[in-house]
């Protein structure tokens, strides 16, 4: 009796014979499964989706605040700021006539290094941002340089026009017209750059951290302002999620562990003259163990497999972007180790017990 | 059927009491052998050393002149798959399956292949007299259809050892008969048959009889 074939069919009839104990294994690994995707994955989908979002983000910052002073924004990133979901965000878009410019550029807008206080708001003359070669500069420095509107600065040899000013004051929020010069900075640029920036980590990140790490203060201690701040609060949410998938997997395993431990024994204790049966039968105590747990793992792994697709499928749309293959795999893995894990005390009890008290006890 | 020589010397297996105490036997191929004695006399312990259920405390067992003392445990259950057969008082037949499938899972465990176990069983069950029961559940069987289920089981791959433990103990006349004749026909095909009975004349009518009274 060695093939594989009339192994499982004997597992099979074992299962058979308590069916009772059967559906309930097959229920409770349904359910620890669909629970585990509906809740662990979901949450895992979302955390990987700001994960996402932040790496996005920290990209375009890596570009913006390269210390080596030698980044660039390619256009598709200038692009992308126009689909950000944020009112503010989007407000301040719309001004952006340089974004046609960027859409319409082939190869990176040359930017450099911003190495002060970021600036709260914009004053922008008419109500757009400098093109390439404009400028806009400190509403402080503006007042010192004693200039107004539609003067231009010089700086490094050159002239540049002066489309707008930017100011820490936070209270300055409106966008105001000051005159029109043309000229080229790249470095002016700049300034424009990382104050929409900001703008989009403040947004992004901020509902980022509340979903995801459940921890809204969060919020407020963090925010992005370079690339390495990016980069660690990437890490912290990725090491995040994996001791939450070791949590969660640990929980499952124990508790799957310890149901399956119970009605293993339940299984044993009500078929232990068949199992005795067996043994006179012929069968050794290694295959009779291997029988017992093999029977205790089929229905919930079975069960696994059809909580795994009902979740998946309860997910409807967020299923596409949100659980992964490998965890719904995990989950099926990790339920039929644990009932593996639960099943081999009470089975190897039952190898090891004297089949003659077993045979005569019947 | 190539019988199994048994060869018991100084047997002893050491419960509280002892329930066998340096027992020398000697069981031949083709033959039929009795055991009586008195209940806890360790009749059936004796069949379960015999069957390598059991290792005993002091003494040896030679199977066709091999010591099983070393024998693994697999080793003792391939002998039981392949060359014991046991019968039981009470049949202790797996009663939520029907008689057919009773027998195929000892073929099963005999490695007699697949596509052989349905007709072989069919076979001994209609030997037997039980070719009309053979898919019905085993709980819905009588004592005595249950008996002849059981030894239609134990006799089915061909053992060459066949332990029987009271087996016409709680069958009518007829069923006892069928049963006893069946065992006695085993032992003229060659097999080594023992069989632990109360009845004095069924030992009677064995090749040997060892009586531990």
């Amino acid at each position: 009796m060695s093939s594989a074939r009339s192994f499982l069919f004997e597992c099979l009839q074992i299962l058979a014979a308590q069916r009772v104990l059967g559906f309930l294994m097959l229920g409770l690994g349904t359910i620890a499964a669909a629970s585990m995707i509906l809740t662990v994955g979901e949450a895992q989908a979302s955390r990987r989706a700001v994960l996402g979002s932040i790496d996005n983000t920290a990209n375009r910052l890596v570009v913006l605040t390269d210390d080596s002073g030698q980044g660039g924004m390619p256009a598709g990133t200038a692009l992308s700021m126009e689909r950000s979901e944020s009112v503010e965000w989007a407000l301040a878009v719309s001004k952006l006539e340089d974004a046609a410019l960027a859409r319409t550029h082939a190869g990176p807008i040359s930017v450099r290094t911003f190495d002060g206080p970021l600036p709260d708001s914009v004053d922008l003359v008419s109500g757009r941002l400098p093109l390439s070669g404009e400028a806009i500069i400190d509403n402080a420095l503006l007042q010192s340089f004693n200039v107004g509107p539609w003067t231009a600065i010089e700086w490094n040899g050159s002239a540049y026009p002066i489309v707008g000013t930017y100011t820490l004051d936070s209270s300055l929020k409106q966008l105001s017209g000051i005159g029109l010069i043309a000229s080229p900075t790249p470095e002016l640029v700049v300034s424009r750059i990382l104050v929409m920036f900001r703008s989009l980590a403040d947004v992004r990140l901020g509902q980022g951290l509340v979903l995801d790490l459940a921890r809204p203060e969060r919020v407020e201690e963090i925010s992005i302002s370079s690339n390495l701040q990016a980069f660690a609060l990437q890490v912290e949410i990725a090491q995040e999620l994996e001791r939450s998938r070791r949590r969660q997997a640990l929980q499952v395993l124990v508790a799957m562990t310890v149901v399956t431990l119970f009605v293993a024994l339940a299984l044993v204790l009500v078929q232990r003259e068949y199992f005795g049966l067996k043994r006179s039968l012929g069968a050794s105590r290694s295959r009779l163990t291997a029988l017992i747990v093999a029977s205790s793992a089929i229905a919930p792994g079975f069960g696994a497999l059809l909580g795994s697709i009902a979740a998946v499928l309860s997910q409807g749309e967020r299923a596409s972007t949100g659980i992964e293959p490998s965890f719904v795999l995990a989950t099926v893995v990790t339920i039929v180790a644990s009932s593996v894990l639960g099943a081999v005390p009470p089975a190897i009890a039952a190898g090891l017990r004297d089949p003659i008290y077993v045979l005569r006890t019947l | 059927m190539t019988g199994v020589q048994l060869s018991l010397t100084g047997g002893t297996v050491a419960y509280r009491p002892p329930l066998l105490t340096n027992l020398d036997l000697e069981c031949r191929p083709a033959a039929t052998t009795a055991v009586t004695g008195p209940s806890g006399c360790g009749k059936s312990t004796l069949l379960y050393v015999l069957g390598l259920f059991l290792r005993l405390s002091a003494g040896s067992l030679t199977v066709n002149g091999q010591d099983v003392k070393g024998w693994s445990d697999q080793r003792r259950s391939r002998f039981r798959a392949t060359q014991v057969g046991f019968v039981f008082q009470d049949a202790r037949l797996d009663r939520r399956r029907s008689a057919v499938a009773n027998v195929t899972e000892a073929l099963e465990y005999a490695g007699v292949p697949w596509r052989d176990q349905k007709s072989i069983a069919h076979s001994t069950l209609e030997r037997l007299g039980l070719n009309a029961i053979g898919d019905d559940r085993s709980a819905h069987l009588s004592g005595g259809e249950a008996q002849r289920v059981g030894l239609a089981r134990a006799v089915a791959k061909g053992p060459g050892l066949i332990l029987a433990d009271e087996p016409t103990g709680n069958l009518d006349e007829r069923s006892a008969s069928v049963v006893f004749d069946e065992l006695v026909s085993q032992a003229a095909a060659g097999t080594t048959v023992l069989i632990v009975t109360h009845d004095r004349d069924i030992a009677r009518e064995c090749d040997d009889w060892i009586d531990f009274e």
